[in-house]
This record gives structure tokens, sequence and C-alpha cells, in this order.
């Protein structure tokens, strides 16, 4: 399976080595990528992985029981996927992918290292002109927290709205333990 | 009416079930015919469920035949003679027919008992929602568990979520329905409940196979009790004539147990 193949290899190896190998390798290649263009390609791709990672364990925490149901009354399995097992792996995946991408917005702080002018470049390139370290790297943290806070607020949100009904059913799964572990 | 011969529902024909080296069912053949209660018994690992599991291709059998209204379920034979699975659409078209309860009920938690009751009919049969609502309402109370229409599944206790499961099948209208143990994972006060429905599903000329280890419903309630031992049918009659005169001895030693058991 090339796609589960891409994910364990994407999954195995650090950001900053992909990032490395997109940027500065793959020119050797003939493939020359432009400083956005590399950034965006290495973080989607890392991004995309964890994703995959955490739809995959999202639904193998469904019930096994659900599927066999949904095939016994006739459902094909795509049908059985879409009003039974999706709805239900939702209470799994979201807090899943909030970790996720909260974990994204905090590693495209990496991607200064090319030179891409993201927030923690310019908090440099202010410390630069100004060598004010405490408040350039105060300012950058903020805005860091600004923009997780708001996605946990909102992933919190659609949590409460797609939760009301699993009175107590909702129990810690691994797609929640999936956390970024890279350094 | 018994005594009378009925139309063949299901035939089954030297089916085998392998579980990698193992093999679950060598050679299991039975005939079910309209209206009959079947109870298999047998100890655990002795393939009944996974007969069960069979016969809705849930489970799909390596050998043999498996007939449902005379039509092959899962596999056809091609002019040539060879083996063939069949087309999706074929396969849910049958499992549609017959209705299967579990053990461990497999309510679909995130709707309502009513909407679990509809789900089926209106997205796999295309019935209307109102006809489906209003099929569903009748067996709902059938269940005796009309206060709880608009209860999610874990608001209910296990004996009435088996109840809706029944119900949930009894919607599709099937031709046979299929007991996997379904009061095994109920606390002893709630089996009764039950297999009152079942029992009185049977009186109303529904066609069941039920596996359990309730010996006093086997004995009320089965026309046939077939007994299983490792993967095959090791004998099988009328409940009266196998509880007090099974002729195998290992039916014999299972049934003492069992028994001693329940005394």
């Amino acid at each position: 399976m090339p796609a589960r193949m891409l994910v364990e290899l994407l999954r195995n190896t650090p950001f900053l080595i992909q990032l490395f190998l997109i940027y500065y390798a793959l020119p050797s290649l003939g493939v020359s990528l432009s400083v956005a263009t590399a950034a965006l390609l290495s973080l989607s791709l890392f991004a995309g992985t964890y994703f995959a990672e955490s739809i995959r364990g999202a639904i193998s925490s469904v019930p096994r029981g659900q599927m066999d149901s949904a095939r016994a009354v006739g459902m094909s399995y795509a049908l059985a996927m879409r009003r039974i097992i999706f709805p239900q792996m939702l209470g799994y995946l979201l807090p899943a992918l909030t970790n996720n991408m909260i974990g994204i917005v905090k590693f495209s702080s990496i991607l200064s290292i090319i030179t891409l002018p993201e927030v923690t470049m310019a908090s440099q390139i202010v410390l630069g002109e100004t060598f004010s370290v405490t408040e350039a790297f105060t300012v950058t943290a903020l805005l860091y927290w600004s923009l997780t806070t708001a996605i946990t607020m909102g992933m919190s949100r659609l949590e409460r709205r797609t939760a009301t009904h699993r009175l107590g059913a909702i129990t810690i799964s691994p797609a929640q333990l999936i956390v970024f572990n890279h350094k | 009416m018994r005594g009378v011969l009925k139309q063949v529902i299901v035939r089954v024909e030297s089916v085998h079930k392998w579980f990698g080296p193992l093999h679950v069912l060598q050679g299991i053949d039975m005939e079910i015919r309209a209206g009959e209660t079947i109870c298999i018994i047998g100890p655990s690992g002795s393939g009944k469920s996974t007969l069960l599991r069979c016969l809705n291709f849930l489970e799909e059998h390596e050998a043999g035949t498996i007939l449902l209204d005379g039509q092959p379920m899962g596999f056809s034979e091609d002019s040539e003679g060879r083996r063939i699975r069949q087309s999706e659409r074929d396969i849910n078209r049958m499992r549609a027919k017959i209705g299967m309860v579990f053990q461990s009920f497999n309510l679909w938690t995130h709707m309502t008992v009513l909407r679990n009751v509809i789900e089926a009919p209106v997205n796999v049969k295309g019935v209307s929602r109102i006809e489906a609502e209003s099929r569903a309402l009748e067996l709902i109370r059938r269940m005796g568990l009309e206060d709880k229409t608009n209860a999610y599944p874990s608001q209910l206790s296990g004996g009435q979520q088996q109840r809706v499961a029944i119900a949930r099948a009894l919607a599709m209208e099937p031709e046979i329905m299929l007991f996997d143990e379904p009061t095994s994972a109920l606390d002893p006060e709630l089996v009764e409940e039950v297999l009152a429905v079942m029992r009185d599903l049977a009186r109303d000329g529904m066609t069941m196979l039920v596996v359990t280890h309730e010996m006093g419903f086997a004995a009320d309630v089965a026309d046939r009790v077939v007994f299983m031992d490792q993967g095959i049918i090791v004998e099988e009659g009328p409940p009266a004539e196998l509880f007090r005169e099974a002729k195998s001895p290992r039916a014999v030693q299972f049934l003492a147990k069992v028994i001693q058991r329940t005394r």
C-alpha cells in the first residue's frame, strides 16, 4: 500500500529533515521550488500524514459491531460508512484534529529556517533592527498563542455540538493520544 | 401446523470455514423451513456463532453452499462450475432479507430508538419516511418501549436495547431472524423480557435460528435443537428427545454440565 508507506515514511522522520530534502535536495533532481512553495508543500505533506493517521485511528475506535449491524441490514460499505461510522467517529476525531492543528501552527515556525517570511522570521527581523529581545519574542509567542487559542475554542464548540447525544459514551481513544512527538 | 412440511427458507450444504489454520466449520448441512424455530447449542468455540455469521455473509465460507429461497448466498457458480463471488449489490440485497440480533446489541449510538428502527427501511429499502415511522412505532409498541421512542441507546438498559435491536431487524420484514446469543450479555433479571419477545415472535410464525445457552427457552420454544461441537453438527432433534435422551457422548456430557448449572 503506497499510501500507508508514505504515511509511515513521513511520520517517522523529522519535519526539519523533510523540509531540507524538499528545499535543498530536490533541486539536484532538477526540481527547483520557491521558498513559499517548498514550505507549503512540506508542511502540507507533514500535516496530511498526521490527519490521515488521526482519521484512521478514529475510524478504528468505532466498535466493530457497529459495522456488523449496518451490513446485516443490507447497507453497502459506503452507506454504512456515511450513515453509521462517520457520525460516530467524530467524537473521537475532533479532539485529535484540534491537537493536530495546534501542532501545525507551531511547526510553521520551523519554516523560518529556509527564510520563509512567517511570524518567527518576522520577529527575528524586528529583533535585528531594534535589539528588543524580550518584546520581540513575547509578541511572537502571543501571536502563536492567540492563533492556537482561536483553534481550540472553535473546535470545542464543534465538539459540543456533535457530542450532545453521546451521554457518557466517550472514552479516551488511541486517536486522542496521537500528539506531536517530534522535536 | 406441525407435521406439514413447509417451504425451505434456508438450505446449508457442506459448508466449511477456516480462520487461518483453524477449521471452524467442518461441513455443515442444515435445512430451515418457514415458521420453524431452531436453537443451536454447544460449547464455546464449537462454531455456532460463525455459522450464523456465515448465513448472512458477515463471514465468508470457503466451501459449500448456502441457499436462501433457493438463491445462493455470497458465491455463485459460472458455466464451468467455478466459484465466483457475487457483486456487493447482490450480497446486500440478500442480507436485507435476513434479520440479525447480536449478543452485544450493536445499536447505533448516535441515533434515537426510532431512528435506529427506520434507518434501514428508509435508506436501504427506500420506504417513505412516514410509512417507515408508522411501522416502526408499531414495532416499538410491540416491544413495550413506546415511552423510549426518542431515547438514545445509552439511556436504555441492556434488555431494552436488545428489544430495540429486535425491532430494528424486524423493520426490514426479514424472512428469517438470526439470534446470536441474544441474552448472554444481559444481567440475569433482564433475560426474561428479551426471551418473552422472542417467544411471541416464534408463536407468530417467524422463522428463527437462535444460538443460545438458555436451555429452558430451547425446551419451550424450539421445534428442533441442534447440538454443535468442534465445527460439526453432532446431533439434532426435538428438544424433548435431545434433552432427555441424547445419543452422542459429547452431547450427553455438555447437557449434563449445562443442566446442572441451571438447577
